[in-house]
């Protein structure tokens, strides 16, 4: 009989409190395991941002053209430069207008001709050419492009050029025709490094509330002119002068001898450009604990562009 | 019969919910752990970028003006040696900075020519 028993009211009501408890510390619990996943994915999107931000900054400064061009404009938040997009060689010392360069790739393996982007009639391209016939005499010599086109490759790069093989031809490969504006440099020989360059700029613009590392393409000549800004990475803190612990990007140049470089004239003598980009979560979020903060971060990064005078 | 066909008694349920607690309180220690290893990788992350930023101010400057030193920024220690020769320089790096289980050293080596 007593084993039919109920429990009785005094047990329920112990049983139910220890599920009360018990259950309540679990929500908690599993409430705060939550919020901390997601301040932490927040936290890891700010870190992922400041290293996109100054690994673009970095590759591309990098290959600018600064001690040919310049810096056309260095502010403590936007930098204007001549952007490496690609290179290639001559195939054939050129006649007339247009110089001829071989494939992407070719059966040999080697790689002959990169293009980060396609140049085009906005694009500078940058040949190295012999005045006068001498070796020694070689200099890069500069050219706007009037035409940037693939062309098959027997009336293009034949395989008598030596730079590709009738491998190539049989596979299809098509070399380029580069047309140069006004016209072609004396001087270049087959076998010519080729280089093209983009005059672009990057800055910190605002897009409704937040704030985003920006990129717009430039006029190759003459005075700045620039289309419109893409976001390149962000968000990030808002403009704030360059001295402001909360800039969202700042830009230092310095020339070789470590001293800062302010005067845009003097921007050919460039050699090392600092940036700190610093960026914040856009809420607060709650990373030990209960307390709720917004989770700030920043990166500082130097630069040496590589094409600089020495 | 009776005894087999018999349900858990209170007793048991309850233990039983504590028992999954207990479990699922263990969760809450993995947080800890994730942020620990989270504040570790940024400190590896600036670790990294610290170094590659010292070898390009090594870079912008003349090879004859280029100097050995050390610094701390941000917990990371960094200390390195140049060391020069006819047409190129080198400049050794070793950046450390603490982990849970110690200190925690990466090597950089980077060559530079000279004009």
């Amino acid at each position: 009989m007593q084993r039919n028993a109920g429990f009785t009211l005094i047990e329920m009501i112990v049983a139910t409190a220890i599920a009360a408890i018990v259950g309540t510390t679990l929500m908690v619990t599993l409430r705060r395991q939550e919020r901390f996943y997601s301040s932490s994915a927040q936290m890891l999107h700010v870190r992922a941002q400041l290293r996109d931000g100054g690994d673009i900054l970095t590759s591309d400064i990098r290959g600018a053209a600064i001690e040919r061009y310049g810096l056309p404009l260095m502010t403590d938040t936007a930098v204007e430069f001549f952007g490496t997009i690609g290179s290639s060689v001559v195939c054939e010392t050129p006649v007339g207008q247009t110089l001829f360069l071989p494939p992407d790739t070719v059966s040999s393996g080697a790689t002959l001709t990169s293009l980060l982007a396609t140049p085009d009639t906005g694009d500078i391209a940058l040949i190295y050419a012999m005045r006068g016939g001498v070796p020694d005499s070689a200099q890069w010599v500069d050219a706007r492009i009037a035409a940037f086109a693939t062309r098959s490759l027997s009336t293009s790069c034949p395989p008598s050029t030596g730079f590709a093989s009738s491998a190539d031809v049989a596979a299809g490969e098509r070399g380029y025709a580069l047309t140069l504006m006004p016209s072609v440099p004396t001087g270049i020989r087959k076998g010519a490094p080729v280089r093209f360059l983009r005059r672009g700029r990057y800055s910190l613009y605002a897009s409704s509330s937040d704030w985003y590392l920006g990129y717009r393409r430039c006029n190759a000549v003459g005075s700045s002119s620039c289309g419109t800004i893409q976001p390149v990475s962000g968000p990030y803190l808002s403009y704030r002068g360059q001295e402001s612990p909360d800039a969202g990007l700042a830009f230092h140049y310095f020339d070789a001898s470590g001293a800062e470089v302010t005067d845009g004239a003097s921007s050919r003598l460039v050699s090392r450009i600092d940036i700190v980009l610093r960026g914040a979560t856009a809420r607060e979020v709650a990373l030990s604990g209960d307390a709720r903060v917004r989770y700030r971060d920043s990166a500082v990064v130097s630069v040496s562009p590589r094409n600089r005078a020495r | 019969m009776e005894k087999a066909r018999r349900g858990f008694t209170l007793i048991e349920v309850v233990i039983a919910i504590v028992l999954l607690a207990a479990g699922a309180l263990a969760l809450a220690g993995t947080a800890a752990v994730t942020a620990r290893r989270m504040a570790e990788s940024g400190r590896r992350s600036s670790a990294v970028s610290m170094a590659r930023s010292r070898a390009e101010v090594s870079m912008a400057s003349p090879c004859g003006s280029l100097a050995s030193g050390s610094e701390t920024v941000r917990g990371v220690q960094s200390a390195w040696v140049a060391t020069l020769a006819a047409a190129s320089a080198e400049l050794s790096q070793r950046v450390s900075y603490p982990t849970s289980r110690g200190q925690r050293s990466d090597d950089f080596l980077t060559a530079a020519p000279c004009p």
